[in-house]
């Protein structure tokens, strides 16, 4: 096993076991959690594609749905492996795609993935269609403010820069 | 983009189809209320998209319903109108057992098994002969009057001559007085009596009875009754319409008197 091999497998289990005790608050009696492992499926869709991204998505899908909510099993993995190709797609456009587009495109994918996962979760539940949308909005809004901040700080020529 | 050994492979949308599906299954096996909400929501969508399928394979299976219905429609009125057949021959048969019990003549039953209402001799074929103590010129009737006499007889069958066939001849009684007379078909269930007197009392819808006088028929079997009578001052005796009492429109069964 190479040095790269063990750094990116390092730095999955380190991404999982954050996730896991990153602190939660409430938001109309509603939990709302910042979701750290859509932004390192993020990194990955954009250096290493579809492929890695796609099946890290689900790995990263089915642990959490393991730890967090076992009876709605299968829905965070299928949310992350959706998204995880959405992402994907920032590899092939690296160097056409603007930063700002790409932002946008970001911020889409983590909408959308909140979307779904918030699908399987609030149905057949009665809450109002408001609530449901501020819940995902909220998410996606908190998950790219935190991506924004690690890509910023931690990588000059990150995602958003444009020296791709 | 990756690339697939395979070249029409296309391993990202691979890897998605196979994790989607994996997730897909891993989805539907819990048993939470919303997963339950959602098969509900799966099950309608498709059942929505199959339905001009459905339809479609409906139409050919209600072709093939119908043509079984009609079949079956078909079986079911033939097996009513014999059951209906069966009523009437049952309702016959208890009148024909109550009558055989309160006579006091001893019966054969038979049943007709061939018509003759044409030339030369109106008759019919009943199937009982020799072999069950039928010989001719026995009396036939049903359980309300004469029908005719057996001619021709033999071993499991025999003919008779019915009531109103043009040659039959029968001597009967009829009113207070009882006076003799005798009956003569006319046409269908008519006939006449002839020789009957004037001065004798006769009123419609009284019955002619057989007289006894003949050796062939016993006294007192119901002949026919009287439908008009006309007086002819030219005539000594009463011209005297009647109507057959016997009932030739059904026959299925008839007694042979022995």
């Amino acid at each position: 096993m190479n040095r790269v091999n063990i750094i990116g497998l390092s730095l999955t289990m380190l991404v999982l076991v954050v996730q896991i005790f990153i602190p939660v608050f409430n938001f109309n009696n509603l939990d709302i959690v910042a979701d750290i492992l859509i932004i390192f499926l993020t990194y990955i869709g954009f250096y290493y594609g579809r492929f890695y991204a796609i099946i890290l998505g689900f790995i990263f899908g089915v642990t959490q749905d393991l730890v967090t909510q076992i009876d709605l099993l299968g829905s965070m993995a299928f949310s992350k492996s959706a998204i995880g190709f959405g992402l994907g797609t920032l590899a092939l456009f690296r160097n056409i795609w603007s930063p700002k587009y790409r932002m946008i495109f970001i911020f889409l994918m983590y909408f959308l993935h909140f979307l779904l996962f918030y699908f399987f979760k609030f149905n057949g539940v009665s809450i109002s269609i408001m609530i449901s949308a501020q819940i995902i909005v909220i998410h996606s809004l908190l998950s790219f403010i935190i991506f924004i901040v690690i890509d910023k700080s931690f990588f000059p020529n990150g995602v958003t820069s444009n020296n791709n | 983009m990756s690339k697939s050994r395979v070249p029409f492979i296309n391993k990202d949308a691979l890897a998605l189809l196979l994790t989607l599906i994996f997730s897909a299954l891993l989805l539907l096996t819990q048993d939470s209320s919303q997963i339950r909400q959602l098969k509900f929501q799966v099950a309608k969508l498709v059942n929505t998209l199959a339905y001009p399928i459905t339809w479609y394979n409906s139409i050919f299976s209600i072709r093939v319903e119908n043509k079984l219905l009609k079949k079956q429609l078909v079986q079911f009125t033939l097996m009513n109108s014999e059951l209906e057949s069966y009523h009437e021959e049952n309702i016959r048969l208890k009148e024909m057992l109550n009558f055989t019990m309160t006579q006091p003549l001893n019966f054969l039953t038979a049943n007709v098994v061939g018509y003759n209402f044409g030339l030369p001799t109106q008759s019919i074929t009943i199937d009982i002969g020799n072999d069950d103590g039928v010989t001719k010129n026995l009396p036939i009737m049903d359980e309300k009057g004469l029908l005719g006499k057996t001619f021709k007889v033999g071993e499991h069958a025999s003919l008779a001559q019915l009531i109103t066939d043009k040659n039959f001849r029968v001597s009967v009684r009829i009113g207070q007085e009882r006076a003799i007379g005798l009956f003569i078909p006319t046409h269908g269930k008519y006939g006449i009596l002839e020789g009957v007197r004037k001065s004798m009392p006769l009123n419609e819808d009284e019955v002619a009875f057989t007289s006894g006088i003949s050796e062939i028929y016993p006294p007192n079997i119901p002949v026919a009754r009287v439908v008009s009578i006309q007086l002819d001052d030219n005539n000594p005796f009463q011209h005297i319409v009647v109507e057959l009492v016997g009932s030739l429109e059904s026959l299925d069964y008839v007694f042979v008197v022995l």
